[in-house]
């Protein structure tokens, strides 16, 4: 398929080709490309991946400190993560460097730029945007045949997943991210679009704010069916907290025994592996859908 | 005859003539150990006696106001002793030290705003009979409204009762100060530098009060004072400190006289008789541009 | 004698057993009436008439019946009424702490959190947060568990650092207490910066001030600590009086000057470093409540320790009730409306009135 037929297919206008080697980011900057860069520095977890993904790796010369998937990514430089060690990075001499909008300490960008290093940004806004984003960063980086391939394997893991799920009744849940205090998802972030898109309602849906503290009150009060916990290595929330929980009990996720844990690294990082944590979502919130195999955490 | 602090009696017992007793007296702050000047206060030995006013002069830095402290107790001795009533001031409790010494320091800046009857009111403080459930409240006797109504009275800040004190005038504060001190039903007074900081009309008050104190209430007072004049007026007997030693102690015609000032202060002045009173009245010379 | 010398005592120059159950009493009503108006507002519509209710069936002992009490019984039972009380001890806490401080410090920019000990248990919590620990110990949360004892740690060190031959020199004090702060607050600064930002962010969050209502035993715990170091506290407030007048006229009264600030730090360090574990920094409550009630009631400590003491429980009371209901569902750091409350009145304070304060 071309990239036109793509486009069409997805509904999603293009942002990222103007010309051949042209690129927009998604701050608004424009950058050109020669020639596919050989030696690029990733500062998020999720853009490593996707360049593993698509089988850039090789060309990766260095990742953040939390970039751990896959097992490749263990062995390339660290560079730090939101505040990354601008010597160290600019000793691997990249020739582009991918960053985060979030997380990313403001002047860092400016610092690159004085510094004539190409920085390309991406916001994650919403789920079709990361693939978008993996095909954008395939053409960058001169793998577009492989990009093209893991998105649209991508967009259609995500597909199946909702038509698994359609026509049953959204599923209340609450996503807690931190205990003390509750802090929970909004409207606005990530994670509460992929628990629409799981097949559930959010109880926190009525927050303006993308991560607000939310009122143990109101969570009484909505109720919520199933309870998922974030759990990691380096953070998450730990097994006794989530015991805690069980005290409420006549909430109807406890009192059905629905607590569970969802790995945070999956639904937090906006790359390849977001069908997985929408998966895992999907298979927490609608057990009895017919799935294809069980993934693992 | 075993003189007895203060106690359930509340009496002073011991009837010595010397009110304050200074033996070998040695004091220095921590601070200034092996450095420069050994002792801050250097074997002083002499004695106050009962009723009498004493002034205690010299150039700063001799050590007057530490000798004041270390006199009422606020000040570890270093060697030596000091004796209250004839016993030693380390067998004394705070408690029965505060009953019988009232100390005015130099000044009060207060912190907090207090009214001047509840500042005199603190004065009874050390009368109070601790009840370790309550917290004082209401436990002001009529004797304690009393004390500190007469102290109120005598120092003349009785209309300025409900006022703040720090709405008023240093002359003022200075005298509710004393008040405070009064209301301690002290048998000893002992003043630093009371008239510092204050107007001439301010000066001429308090002094005037602490003479006519002393003889209403038969104090006993200590007042450390840099102005020589004051303390010839006012005093029965100057005590000459010059670097923590005692360099003369008695009556101001003996003590504050031109060679003995030389002496402490390095320096001639005039003396000459008050038109008055008669006493030594010191001024300074008319030579005295030095090139 | 006695109606002369009654004109002064009565114009309320001092301080009168009547004046004193008079402001006392109406305070405990005010605080009361503030109570039970706060347990009527939250994220949730559930009101007074839920109250009545719940409190009747806990009375009855319906544990057995549990199940069957409605969810809006125990939003009030489990959430609310912890929480509200919870605020008002922290509060009345603060206050207190608060007044002491200023007094044994002699200064009017004093408060709870000067003294080193606050960054000693949030460093406590940063740790255990940091390491993942669990939630409760025992009945006992953990959390707290761990900052009462970092709060300790700061206590013994300040004390080591501040105090020199039995003493304890009131700069050496506040020198000890600055460093102390500034250290133990690099240390957490750094945990932070090395957490993953989602878990950094729960952190900041704690740290900013936040009431959870807690568990009936650990609130039955923090009540009985509360009360007992109050009690305490109100012993010395004839101390506290004199104290101002300065640390040798104070000793010269009879005052064992020693021995009461030892006591005066210990107890205050020890309440704070209580609070601060529970409910993280909230700021503002410790150093305006006191300049408010002074200004209203005056300095004896007698009347201003526990009058202070009730008007900061209402205080944060009311403050955390805004703070969980002005965006509910959501709500915002109670440290939020205590600052934007109290940092006007500060400034009135500062600016109309600092002739009245200092």
């Amino acid at each position: 398929m071309t990239r036109r037929q793509q486009g069409i297919l997805t509904g999603m206008p293009f942002m990222a080709n103007v010309s051949a080697r042209a690129y927009v980011d998604d701050a608004g900057r424009r950058m050109y490309f020669a020639k596919p860069p050989a030696r690029i520095v990733s500062l998020a977890p999720s853009i490593t991946e996707m360049l593993f993904a698509m089988e850039a790796g090789a060309q990766l010369v260095g990742v953040t400190d939390f970039c751990d998937y896959p097992p490749e990514a263990l062995t390339k430089p660290k560079v730090g993560y939101s505040n990354p060690n601008l010597e160290t990075l600019v000793a691997l001499q990249p020739d582009l460097v991918v960053a985060p909008h979030d997380f990313l300490k403001p002047d860092v960008i400016v610092k690159l730029e004085q510094l004539k290093i190409p920085v390309f940004i991406l916001a994650d806004k919403n789920v079709e945007g990361i693939f978008v984003h993996i095909q954008t960063l395939g053409r960058i980086v001169g793998r577009s045949a492989k990009a093209d391939t893991v998105a649209m394997q991508l967009r259609q893991q995500v597909a199946a997943i909702q038509q698994r799920i359609q026509g049953m009744a959204p599923v209340r849940m609450l996503y807690v991210l931190n205990s003390q205090p509750l802090i929970t998802v909004g409207p606005g972030s990530f994670i509460d679009q992929l628990i629409r898109m799981a097949g559930g309602v959010n109880v926190a849906a009525k927050t303006v704010t993308p991560y607000p503290r939310f009122s143990m009150e109101s969570v009484l009060l909505e109720d919520p069916e199933v309870l998922v916990f974030p759990v990691g290595k380096a953070e998450g929330i730990s097994e006794s907290e989530q015991q805690a929980w069980r005290q409420w009990s006549t909430m109807t996720a406890v009192k059905r025994g629905r607590l569970h844990q969802i790995s945070a690294d999956w639904l937090n990082r906006p790359g390849p592996r977001i069908a997985q944590g929408l998966d895992s979502l999907a298979q927490i919130l609608h057990p009895d859908s017919t799935s294809g195999s069980r993934t693992e955490r | 005859m075993t003189p007895v602090p203060i106690g359930a009696t509340g009496s002073w017992v011991s009837v010595e003539s010397s009110a304050i007793e200074a033996v070998g007296l040695s004091f220095r702050y921590r601070t200034t150990e092996g450095r420069g000047r050994m002792w801050t206060l250097d074997d002083l030995s002499f004695q106050v006696d009962t009723g009498e006013i004493l002034g205690i002069v010299g150039p700063n830095g001799s050590g007057k106001s530490s000798l004041l402290k270390v006199l009422s107790g606020l000040l570890p001795v270093g060697k030596g002793d000091v004796r209250l009533g004839g016993l030693s001031l380390g067998k004394w409790s705070r408690t029965d030290v505060a009953r019988v010494v009232a100390v005015v320091p130099q000044e009060y800046a207060q912190v907090f705003p207090f009214s001047v009857a509840e500042t005199v009111l603190m004065g009874r403080f050390p009368h109070r009979t601790a009840r370790w459930w309550s917290m004082g409240i209401g436990e002001e006797t009529a004797n304690d409204f009393a004390h500190v109504h007469q102290a109120m009275a005598d120092t003349d800040v009785l209309s300025l009762a409900d006022r703040l004190v720090s709405d008023l005038s240093g002359g003022e504060r200075q005298r509710v100060m004393i008040a405070r001190a009064l209301a301690q039903e002290p048998k000893i007074l002992l003043l630093d530098e009371p008239t510092a900081f204050l107007d001439i009309n301010h000066q001429i008050d308090i002094c005037s009060l602490v003479a006519r104190l002393r003889a209403e209430r038969r104090l006993t007072v200590v007042l450390v004072s840099h102005d020589l004049n004051v303390a010839s007026q006012y005093c029965d007997r100057v005590l000459m400190l010059k670097e923590g030693g005692l360099c003369r102690i008695g009556s101001p015609e003996e003590t504050i006289r031109p060679d003995v000032l030389r002496m402490v202060y390095g320096c001639d002045v005039v003396v000459d008789a008050h038109p008055q009173t008669g006493r030594p009245r010191v001024t300074m010379p008319m030579d005295t541009v030095r090139n | 004698m006695a109606d002369v010398v009654s004109s002064w005592a009565q114009a309320g120059a001092v301080l009168t057993v009547h004046r004193w159950l008079m402001v006392i009493g109406g305070l405990l009503l005010a605080s009361a009436a503030v109570l039970v108006l706060c347990l009527q507002f939250g994220a949730t519509s559930v009101g007074t008439g839920t109250v009545a209710t719940a409190i009747a069936r806990m009375l009855r002992g319906d544990e057995a019946g549990s199940a069957a009490l409605e969810t809006s019984e125990i939003i009030m039972v489990q959430i609310r009424f912890p929480r509200v009380l919870m605020g008002f001890l922290v509060g009345a806490s603060l206050a207190a702490v608060g007044v002491t401080l200023q007094a044994l410090l002699r200064n009017p920019l004093a408060d709870p959190y000067v003294l080193g000990v606050s960054s000693g248990a949030a460093l406590g919590v940063s740790v255990a947060i940091l390491f993942g620990v669990g939630s409760t110990f025992m009945l006992l949360p953990i959390l707290p568990i761990f900052g009462f004892v970092g709060g300790l740690l700061a206590l013994l060190l300040i004390y080591r650092l501040a105090q020199s031959k039995g003493r304890l020199p009131i700069h050496s004090l506040l020198l000890a207490g600055v460093i102390l702060n500034a250290i133990l607050t690099a240390f957490i600064m750094f945990i932070t910066s090395i957490m993953e930002p989602n878990r950094s962010a729960g952190l900041m969050a704690w740290l900013m001030g936040s009431l959870t209502a807690p568990g009936y035993p650990a609130l039955g715990v923090f009540l009985l600590y509360v009360v007992l170091v109050l009690v305490v506290l109100m012993q010395k407030a004839q101390s506290l009086n004199v104290l101002t007048l300065g640390e040798e006229t104070a000793r010269s009264l009879g005052v064992e000057i020693d021995g009461v600030k030892k006591q005066l730090f210990f107890l205050t360090a020890l309440l704070t470093g209580a609070i601060v574990s529970v409910s993280g920094m909230i700021g503002f409550v410790g150093m305006v409540v006191p300049h408010a009630v002074r200004l209203l009631i005056g300095s004896d400590h007698r009347l201003l320790l526990p009058a202070s003491a009730l008007v900061g429980g209402m205080f944060l009371t009311v403050a955390d009730t805004i703070a969980r209901t002005i965006m509910a569902p959501a709500e915002i750091p109670v440290g939020i409306v205590t600052a934007l409350a109290g940092g006007p009145f500060f400034l009135y304070l500062l600016l109309w009135r600092k002739d009245r304060m200092l």
